[in-house]
């Protein structure tokens, strides 16, 4: 059934077609979720959260756009606005601290590679230089690489999630891998 | 073409966004330099090197949260409705109920989706990301906050 089938199914009340449209979406909705907030637990929430605003929608739906164009839009939304919060916090228990004390409660320490056996240490190392170096990018570069690189969406699709132009996308694409190419030359011979 | 006008659709060119013409064109000045070859596996090492983030499994208890919250979510939506059914009945006008009822339900959320008229949601969120953040912070430390948003 394609997505379009199964929301009208779902705007007439019938649970089991959601349930369809949530096993369909939700590994990719949870893993845009991980990209941006960086643990799966945060991930896990605000992909509920998109679901659930999906559900609480689905009467007004018109299949006009692609589903998952607007399964896009609300997690990245949704995971932005929990970035900023958590920045918030980190900015006021950094001022807790007299600025100079140690990291903020929500800095993203990844996970100790101790404590996962069957991931070796340099692969959890290596993955932790990436996160950190995609965490420098502005949000909406972050955006592109992460529907780009992650998602495999096309420029067009991207655009649509984030509502700019396709030559924005391009160029913020492009400015995003000058910059991650910088941050991860220091790791890497061959960037 | 020029390097650094290659250099710029080299990105593009290998995500394979750029119409055929324009592709032929930079295979074309690819096949005869070097530095844009070296740019061309620069930028292909860098998204290997991307790969290197995991992806996470879905909890196996995923289905049956979201079936908790949609519940919850419904519970509030009944109340709500019976809340309208007694303002009928009280005659207050039709937009000032559809008022109250709509500000009751949005509660606490930030926004709802529309499918129609589709808000431009990344405008707002980009927004709301700069300003609402920035309002948060003593007028004293602004730059200090702005800083922090965007270096951290
Ligand atoms: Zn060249």
């Amino acid at each position: 059934m394609t997505d379009k089938e199964l929301m009208v199914r779902v705007k007439a009340g019938d649970q089991s077609a959601f349930k369809a449209i949530v096993e369909r979406y939700q590994r990719r909705v949870i893993n845009v979720g991980y990209r941006f907030l960086g643990n799966q637990e945060d991930a896990e929430d605000v992909a509920q959260e998109t679901f659930l605003r999906l559900y609480l929608s689905a009467r007004s739906y018109k299949p006009k756009a692609e589903l998952f164009t607007y399964l896009y839009t609300i997690v990245t939304h949704l995971a932005l606005n929990r970035l900023r919060k958590k920045k918030r916090l980190r900015w006021f228990s950094l001022n807790q601290l007299g600025r100079n004390g140690e990291a903020g409660i929500d800095q993203e320490v990844p996970a100790d590679p101790a404590d996962q056996p069957d991931q070796s240490l340099e692969r959890a190392e290596r993955e932790a230089i990436v996160r950190r170096a995609l965490d420098t990018l502005p949000a909406a570069q972050k955006t592109t690489v992460i529907l780009s690189r992650y998602e495999g969406l096309s420029y067009k699709q991207i655009a649509e999630v984030m509502d700019i132009s396709v030559s924005a996308v391009e160029s913020k694409l492009h400015r995003a891998k000058q910059t991650l190419r910088k941050k991860l030359s220091a790791y890497s011979e061959d960037l | 073409m020029r390097c650094q006008k290659v250099k710029r659709k080299l990105s593009a060119f290998l995500d394979g966004e750029l119409s055929e013409k324009k592709a032929s064109r930079i295979a074309e000045h690819l096949s005869g330099c070097q530095n844009c070859q070296q740019e061309v596996a620069f930028l292909s090492s860098l998204w290997e090197r991307l790969e290197e983030m995991r992806e996470v499994d879905p909890s196996p208890y995923f289905w049956t949260r979201l079936n908790a919250r949609i519940t919850q979510a419904e519970e509030r939506s009944f109340s709500l409705d019976r809340v309208r059914g007694i303002l009928d009945r009280l005659l207050v006008p039709a937009t000032a109920i559809a008022a109250l009822v709509v500000g009751l339900w949005i509660g606490g959320a930030l926004y709802e989706v529309h499918w129609e008229d589709k808000p431009n949601l990344w405008e707002q969120a980009t927004a709301s990301l700069y300003l609402d953040a920035l309002d948060d912070f003593p007028a004293q430390s602004i730059g200090l906050a702005y800083t922090e948003l965007v270096f951290d």
